[in-house]
């Protein structure tokens, strides 16, 4: 066979002397088939806890990708293994054309969370995720017993989740000047009569999103007995109701949690197309600054167990 | 069919790839090429890891690759249509011919992507067939925030037969500063190789109609065929999703055949929507 094994198998891995990091792809059982991971490992000085990043769900698993490895090349370099990884039906998973839903988020994340530790050679775990990713973190969480879980701008009511993304959908044919413009209420209709409705390109089924709509944080986290990071990413510093209801009933379930507010002019496109035009003929990421100041937030909690402020203003 | 995730060196960086090869020895080797704007190697709506799967199916190898700072990949993000990452593109295709043992090869790209291809391909002389999605040879980024901007804001709110003329008339306007370089190099490219352009209805009003009609009748194989879309919602019906899929593994499905001349030129997929040039 004329595949050249060896020129591949020299190529699935690489150190980073800057960062003092190594990475490596790893193949890794998730659910109901195989995929992609990648773990960042320091070169020295390895801590006991190491973390596994959950991905969100449907086009945010691409809009998070930057913040989420910004996240895990900072966290390696600081001495804590890092795992990242495709729930299926994303990127390079083995069963790319399952639909994937929240309880399949769940089960694959479990999966690959019960292989962490012999993997990265870590005695703790912890998970973080960013929106609806935060919001399965703190489920898949309760189910594993880790000791820490970093919730970034979690996704606390799913049918609040559900109706912004019937609206942005009805934003973005208003946008692209097609006539079939529509409501979420004709959306709705749309679901309700064909049993799916295309949201940014995904067919999403009812019964997907009905599941989604279920989530209630507040209620449905039990016990959870983690250091809990809870972080607000937002134009100003006004904290969220939500946010700050979640954080006592962590509280009320057994968690120790400390939160920490992140401002950032264009933190209302978190989870969303974070390239924008940036002049003629060039983009730029509008976010790099909110997802450097979310690291160091992340990166200082899990090192000294403290946020280093309780707001951080990002540029 | 065997996956193989890589990081390739390419200047001080490593790019994240994925190196798809089929149970018998490739015919060929794809590489497959993302747009701007942060997608992953898997592309929009997992476009490129299907594709890469059905080609292996054909006895055709393939690398889907993340650019500078994007994905896997370090770096800083290049997004600047001025300085196309063709050294990354021409590193990564010499790597993915390197590692699958095959020099016939193949180039597929979206957006940023097949501007780069179109540059790549020089320095790729082994490189026999290309399909290029949504091309764009009049289209720019515009910040929002400009005038120009503004006055595109503005005119999203007028009603379409207003809309169309002003911009066809911005178009005709930027034809000579930014289209006639890609023009020149798609017409030289597409009597070189064989050439599938994917483009959206907007750009068929322009000149590309006119480049159909000079490489239909070289002696290389060409078509042109549309896909709806914009920059904001391209891919985004599943419909457009299953015609993109099926097009590009058709196209290199034929390029690389065994079967001679005619298999070449006779596509299996029907055309989407509109109109359809081909020839050559």
């Amino acid at each position: 066979v004329a595949i050249d094994t060896a020129l591949i198998a020299k190529h699935d891995s690489f150190v980073d002397a800057r960062l003092g990091v190594r990475e490596r792809f790893l193949t890794l059982r998730a659910g109901s088939g195989r995929t992609v991971g990648v773990l960042r490992e320091p070169l020295e000085s390895r801590k006991a806890l190491g973390w596994v990043v959950l991905h969100s769900f449907a086009d945010e698993f691409v809009y998070l990708n930057r913040a989420e490895v910004t996240l895990a090349r900072r966290l390696a370099s600081a001495g804590f293994p890092t795992l990242m990884f495709h729930c299926q039906g994303y990127g390079d998973s083995e069963r790319i054309d399952l639909t994937p839903r929240f309880a399949t988020h769940l089960a694959d994340s479990e999966d690959v969370i019960g292989q962490f530790t012999a993997i990265a050679d870590v005695a703790q775990v912890g998970v973080v995720g960013m929106r609806l990713g935060a919001t399965i973190a703190a489920r898949v969480a309760e189910r594993t017993g880790v000791a820490s879980l970093a919730m970034i701008a979690p996704i606390v009511r799913g049918d609040r989740y559900v109706r912004d993304l019937l609206r942005t959908q009805t934003f973005l044919h208003i946008a692209a000047g097609t006539e079939e413009a529509g409501s979420v209420e004709g959306l709705r209709r749309t679901l309700d009569s064909t049993g799916s409705v295309n949201v940014r390109g995904f067919s999403l089924e009812r019964d997907v999103l009905a599941e989604i709509e279920a989530i209630d944080l507040c209620a449905d986290l039990t016990k959870l007995e983690a250091r809990v990071l809870l972080v607000q990413a937002t134009r100003t510093a006004r904290r969220e109701s939500a946010l700050a209801r979640l954080s006592e009933s962590l509280v009320g379930v057994g968690a120790s949690v400390d939160s920490c507010v992140v401002t950032h002019p264009s933190a209302a496109l978190f989870g969303g197309k974070n390239f924008q035009a940036a002049g003629t003929d060039r983009l730029a990421d509008v976010l790099s600054g909110l997802n450097e100041a979310i690291a160091d937030t992340v990166v200082a909690w899990s090192t000294t167990g403290h946020v280093p402020a309780a707001e951080v203003s990002a540029q | 069919m065997k996956e193989y995730p890589v990081f390739i060196p390419s200047q001080d960086m490593h790019l994240g790839a994925v190196i798809t090869v089929p149970d018998v020895d490739p015919r060929a080797v794809v590489l497959l090429l993302t747009g701007y704007g942060g997608m992953l190697r898997s592309q929009r709506f997992a476009l490129w890891t299907k594709t890469a799967r059905l080609l292996a199916g054909h006895g055709i190898a393939s690398l889907r690759l993340e650019w500078p700072g994007v994905g896997d990949s370090t770096g800083d993000v290049l997004a600047d249509f001025d300085q196309l990452p063709i050294a990354e593109a021409v590193a990564a295709a010499k790597f993915a011919m390197s590692a699958t043992g095959t020099t016939r090869l193949g180039l597929a790209g979206n957006c940023a992507g097949a501007r780069t291809s179109l540059h790549a391909v020089r320095e790729l002389p082994t490189c026999e067939s290309m399909v290029l999605f949504f091309l764009k040879p009049l289209a720019q980024a515009i910040d929002s925030k400009s005038l120009t901007g503004r006055a595109f804001a503005i005119g999203q709110r007028l009603p379409r037969f207003v809309r169309a003329p002003l911009r066809a008339l911005y178009f005709a306007r930027q034809k000579d500063r930014r289209g006639s370089e890609i023009e020149d190099a798609l017409l030289d490219v597409g009597r070189s190789v064989d050439l599938l352009l994917m483009e959206s209805k907007s750009v068929l009003a322009g000149s590309v109609p006119k480049i159909a009609t000079e490489l239909t009748g070289t002696e290389r194989v060409f078509e042109l065929r549309q896909l709806d879309g914009t920059s904001m919602v391209a891919f985004e019906e599943p419909s457009d999703q299953r015609y993109a899929l099926e097009s590009v593994v058709d196209w290199f499905a034929r390029s690389f055949s065994d079967l001679g001349e005619d298999a070449r030129r006779s596509s299996s997929v029907a055309a989407h929507l509109g109109s359809e040039h081909s020839g050559g």
